[in-house]
């Protein structure tokens, strides 16, 4: 696959993620923590897209994502393409639209720019918004560990799923498993061509990578 | 709204390849070659695109205290295309029509006359308007690579590619799912992985 392929046919981890997001949010009640000890406290709020197919639903409100029509969508099948976020990390609290696709961000609202000179006040501007993204960075990177892992479809999914049906997620579980997953970067590096049937590599930590 | 003050909304891209060696100088050199230059009426571009200073559309004199903030490259892409009404257009030209088959004593255009008429009717509008002008600012951070584009448009997104690569010789990779996985350490097996991913149904409820 080459890599304009791999970026339109891949889109749609994107979306995964903000389900993942999403999903870690509620259980763990917005305390998210990554390797490297930067943890935050993100929440979904006021507005999310779901789509399936030419499906749509559109939610708005306080808090949307909460909301029995959000799950409902979910069990439907939909799957968020755009949602509001706020991240706090810190002092610094930010709230944005995080669209699935193309990972971009609007309307971002940064922490207070104090500075007055034009200058001045790019730099914080660019500082507060790369803390965000080192931030995000770190998150999707803890994500896609986890995806490219054994498990996710063995382990993590059931629990996702669980969640989805609003059925109780065991949280203890939950943190030792994703606590198992190698960092991303930490699986052996090889020759190898893709192969479409099952691929099973033993990792530097133990976990296996499946494809 | 854009880098230096207002709404934050962009998309961001990651240059592949090296800066060149003095590549401060050169770019500068090379931004002023593909600066903007206005539209003029009499010729037939729909469209005029090229750099400016960031945040002012009427500042095309590129220089180094304009464009570089530190290890940030600002600059400004100005677009303007000449835009006029359906309706406006349409009735002019039945006007210059009217007359041009009065004038001749004839009752229907060729095909060849209707397109010369076009021409000449377009270029008349385009003496009375002004082309509508469109300003996106664009930050890149030369120490990691990270382009931001003050655009979420398709369309904008490969305007940018053609003149960003024209300018500076180098290429932007979109963030993407993928394209932000590999930037984060993706091993060549995790990036075959990575490959072979079908989508999750979290909504099958077998748990």
């Amino acid at each position: 696959m080459n890599l304009a392929d791999l970026i339109e046919k891949k889109r749609f981890v994107g979306r995964e993620f903000l389900v993942w997001l999403w999903f870690e949010s509620e259980i763990l009640e917005g305390r998210l923590s990554t390797r490297g000890g930067k943890s935050c406290e993100l929440f979904l709020e006021s507005k999310i897209t779901l789509v399936q197919e030419k499906e749509k639903s559109q939610l708005d409100g306080a808090i949307p994502a909460s909301s029995s029509e959000a799950h409902e969508a979910l069990r439907q099948g939909k799957m968020p393409t755009k949602a509001k976020l706020r991240v706090t990390r810190g002092e610094f609290d930010y709230s944005f639209m995080y669209a699935a696709d193309t990972m971009s961000l609007s309307g971002v609202k940064i922490p207070a720019v104090v500075r007055d000179e034009t200058d001045e006040q790019f730099y914080e501007r660019m500082y507060l918004l790369e803390e965000l993204e080192t931030q995000f960075d770190a998150l999707y990177a803890e994500f896609a560990a986890l995806r490219i892992s054994a498990l996710w479809d063995a382990e993590i999914v059931p629990m996702m799923r669980a969640w989805v049906h609003g059925k109780d997620v065991d949280l203890a579980a939950y943190r030792r498993v994703r606590g198992r997953a190698a960092p991303l970067g930490g699986g052996k590096s090889t020759n190898e061509e893709p192969k479409a049937a099952k691929v099973e590599v033993e990792t530097s930590a133990g976990e296996a990578l499946v494809a | 709204m854009g880098a230096l003050k207002g709404s934050i909304s962009f998309t961001k891209f990651h240059v592949r390849g090296e800066l060149p060696e003095g590549f401060r100088d050169t770019f500068i050199e090379r931004m002023r070659v593909r600066a903007f230059r206005p539209l003029s009426p009499l010729e037939e571009a729909p469209q005029g695109i090229g750099w400016c200073a960031i945040e002012n559309l009427l500042d095309l004199e590129i220089d180094h205290g304009k464009v570089y903030f530190e290890t940030y490259l600002n600059v400004g892409l100005r677009i303007d295309t000449w835009q006029i009404p359906a309706s406006l257009f349409k009735a002019h030209f039945a006007e210059a029509e009217r007359e041009h088959l009065a004038k001749k004593g004839r009752e229907k255009l060729g095909r060849q006359e209707k397109e010369e008429l076009k021409v000449v009717v377009t270029r008349k509008l385009r003496q009375q308007l002004m082309p509508v002008s469109k300003l996106i600012d664009l930050s890149w951070n030369l120490d990691t690579g990270a382009v931001r584009f003050w655009s979420q448009s398709a369309r904008l997104h490969e305007l940018l590619d053609e003149i960003f690569e024209d300018t500076f010789k180098l290429t932007l990779l979109p963030e993407s799912p993928y394209t932000t996985a590999a930037r984060l350490g993706l091993s060549e097996l995790e990036s075959n992985v990575f490959a072979e991913l079908k989508p999750t149904a979290f909504h099958v409820a077998v748990f």
